[in-house]
């Protein structure tokens, strides 16, 4: 019985996941489709970007609520693991032909190979072969930057994973500090261009479908969300897997996770490798939505950003930290934009208050609020379906009261 | 008795916390199908005792060894030596032979004894393994101070103790094709919950059981990872005597229908005396007595110790 009820949820998940990536492929060629549409729906609109990003960092909220949700690991190592993935991906993939470009100051890249010509190679560079050269090359280059993130969060886990709570905390996010100084070293130059960007590598963009210099069909806010919600089911399935059970022990109680056979090391090890690969990932992804690579940019500020956005949706809900991500980035990229722009009403009455900066000022009172009066986050500990469960089962009781 | 199987034997347990021996030179042995029960007034050192020989602390002397094959072993030597006050300062290093200054035969028989004994005697080797080892060698424990996994149903409190036994690897536990494992699992928990008389309340959270039932599903959490020996560090404290009486028929009963073995640490001697086999006293850290139940009601130590004189008097 029980099989079929989660056989059944898992159908659902899957259309329901399948019904979304098909909205959003619908919404971002409706410009094509129709004659005309509002400008919200133009491919440089602030939707589309607010949602590629959003899908980026969702990723990446939840890595890091695997780690700091469901296996009560409070590391902010995130942004370090981020900038290892966004340069093995840009590394691996900037094309040959601008590579003498892209590293003109060190006289060309030590690194004398490039994924997407490899397959170009193979499959030909141009018409279908193009594109799944391109495919495979960013799929490879992507898995690739989870297992460099991977092989770095274990040897840091050695040491690190012995500390505990705000401790642990401390050491890595030294280590994404350390990580951020050594990117930006000179001798490195050569491999990671100093600290100037790596850019011109395949990006979102590069998967809308072009014929004759004109785009057919867009794809770029379509792969980030792809990419990213394959990443999450398989975070799900693992935190409902019999090792995810005993990530939750080890958070609940470390002392009776231990007493009942369950090895902390290894599965703290486990834990944060994991996160780790998805942050990676989530790297690389973040390194294609901004088109380039700089290791100035994984700062401690970006961490505590997606930690923010874990606490506000939910501490140990998956749902919760999706949704959290999409308000988070909505309203610091979009909604509260009209705050920093001066506005003179028709009278001529300049509105107090805005200008420049002023949205981070009432970002943060938002902030305040949710955290103040949502303490446990959007959802709490709960995932969407028990929530909104929860609500049906109330309305219920609330509706047989009445009669 | 002593024809049984053995289960457990602690020699020459030590437990050094700085100036204070918490345990002192504690032996003692479990054997098959036996209920023993480690009593003792506040502060004696028995869930030290248990923490020893569970693996959370590493004993500062001594030798553990769990269906005969010694799993914990220990000695004073090194950075511990100057300030060790246990009774058995050089037991378990290469140099050790007895006191009573055996010759010829009988020191090389106990030699050959030792060393069947313990693969690693006469060695300064150091076992130190950590409490999921021992688990998984086949010893469960319950707490002092309940222990559930708190945010966890009452079903998935007993399911999460069912990981160590799991054979899938993690890829595909993550990815979800050890279906098979995973559901004889769920019906083994099924099945314990069931034992235990917990089935009703499987879906609800753990902490909110009543105080009695969450005892029962710490029991059943241990059992769930297919103990030989199981531990309980005082299954009645803050019970009421009805309750401690219906603890008492679980004990018996999880003793029968599974073959368990049971060492509990108890201060309700109604239910001590009750179900126990054997009884070790412990005061201060140190073995005082041992014995039947009746024996233990009967020695002046304990009383003195422990029951107290006006219960003597009763008696």
């Amino acid at each position: 019985m029980l099989k079929n009820e989660s056989k059944r949820a898992g159908r659902k998940a899957f259309l329901g996941i399948v019904i979304l990536l098909a909205g959003i492929v619908v919404l971002e060629n409706l410009n094509l489709w129709l004659p005309s549409v509002p400008s919200i729906l133009l491919p440089t609109s602030q939707l589309f970007v607010v949602l590629k990003k959003a899908a980026v960092y969702s990723l990446v909220a939840v890595s890091m609520n695997l780690l700091n949700g469901f296996t009560g690991l409070f590391s902010l190592g995130q942004a370090g693991f981020m900038l290892l993935g966004a340069y093995t991906y840009a590394i691996l993939t900037v094309p040959l032909s601008v590579k003498d470009q892209v590293y003109y100051l060190y006289g060309g890249s030590a690194v004398k190979f490039s994924l997407p010509d490899l397959f170009w190679g193979i499959f030909g560079s141009s018409g279908a072969g193009y594109a799944i050269g391109l495919v495979l090359a960013v799929l490879i280059a992507l898995i690739l930057a989870g297992l460099v993130a991977a092989g770095f969060a274990y040897l840091i886990g050695l040491p690190v994973l012995r500390l505990k709570s705000d401790y642990l905390a401390i050491a890595t996010l030294g280590f994404a500090e350390i990580l951020r100084a050594i990117f930006q070293w000179q001798k490195l130059g050569p491999v990671t261009n100093g600290a100037n960007m790596i850019k011109s590598f395949p990006i979102f963009s590069s998967f809308n479908i072009k014929s004759n210099g004109a785009t057919v069909l867009y794809l770029s806010t379509f792969v980030p969300f792809l990419i990213a919600i394959i990443c999450i089911v398989l975070i799900v399935l693992l935190v409902n897997s019999t090792y995810g059970r005993a990530f939750k022990a080890i958070r609940d109680d470390e002392v009776a996770a231990e007493a009942m056979g369950i090895n902390l090391a290894k599965h703290k090890m486990l834990s944060f490798v994991v996160s780790s690969f998805f942050a990676g990932v989530g790297g690389a992804l973040f390194a294609m939505y901004v088109a380039n690579a700089q290791a100035k940019v994984y700062t401690t500020t970006m961490t505590y950003e997606i930690l923010l956005i874990v606490v506000i949706g939910g501490i140990g809900s998956i749902s919760g930290s999706c949704i959290a991500t999409f308000l988070y980035v909505a309203c610091s990229e979009w909604w509260l934009r009209f705050l920093d722009k001066e506005t003179v009403l028709d009278g001529g009455f300049q509105v107090p208050l805005l200008r420049n900066g002023f949205r981070m000022v009432v970002f943060s009172v938002i902030i305040m609020i949710v955290v103040l009066f949502f303490r446990k986050g959007i959802l709490g500990d709960r995932e969407l379906p028990e929530v909104i469960a929860g609500w049906k089962r109330k309305r219920a009781k609330r509706k047989e009261a009445a009669q | 008795m002593s024809e049984r199987k053995n289960i457990l034997r602690v020699e020459h347990a030590t437990m050094q916390f700085g100036g204070v021996v918490a345990v002192d030179d504690l032996s003692l042995e479990v054997n098959e199908g036996e209920i023993v029960a480690l009593i003792g007034p506040n502060g004696a050192g028995k869930t030290t005792a248990f923490n020893v020989i569970t693996g959370v602390y590493q004993p500062t002397n001594g030798r553990v060894a769990f269906l005969d094959e010694t799993i914990i072993r220990n000695h004073p030597q090194g950075k511990m030596k100057k300030s060790y006050k246990g009774k058995h300062g050089d037991m378990y290093t290469a140099e050790y032979a007895p006191e009573e200054a055996l010759s010829g035969e009988a020191l090389n028989a106990w030699r050959e004894g030792e060393k069947a004994r313990d693969a690693h005697a006469f060695t300064a080797h150091v076992l130190a393994p950590t409490p999921d080892e021992i688990t998984k060698l086949g010893m469960a424990r319950t707490f002092q101070n309940i222990r559930l996994w708190k945010s966890q149903t009452v079903f998935d409190n007993v399911l999460i103790a069912k990981h160590l036994r799991k054979e899938s690897g993690f890829f595909s536990a993550a990815f979800h094709t050890n279906a098979k494992e995973e559901a004889a699992q769920r019906a083994d928990v099924e099945r314990l919950l069931e034992l235990v008389g917990l089935s009703d309340v499987k879906n609800e959270l753990a902490t909110s059981l009543p105080y009695g039932k969450q005892r029962r599903l710490e029991i059943a959490r241990a059992l769930a990872t297919d103990p030989k020996l199981l531990l309980l560090d005082e299954p009645a404290a803050g019970m009421n005597p009805q309750e401690t009486d219906e603890l008492t028929a679980f004990i018996g009963e999880i003793r029968s229908r599974l073959g368990l073995t049971i060492l509990l640490i108890e201060h309700h001697m109604d239910l001590v005396m009750g179900i126990s086999d054997r009884i070790y006293v412990l005061d201060f850290g140190e073995l005082i007595a041992q014995g039947t139940p009746a024996e233990i009601q009967n020695d002046q130590r304990v009383i003195d110790a422990y029951l107290g004189v006006s219960e003597d008097a009763e008696n």
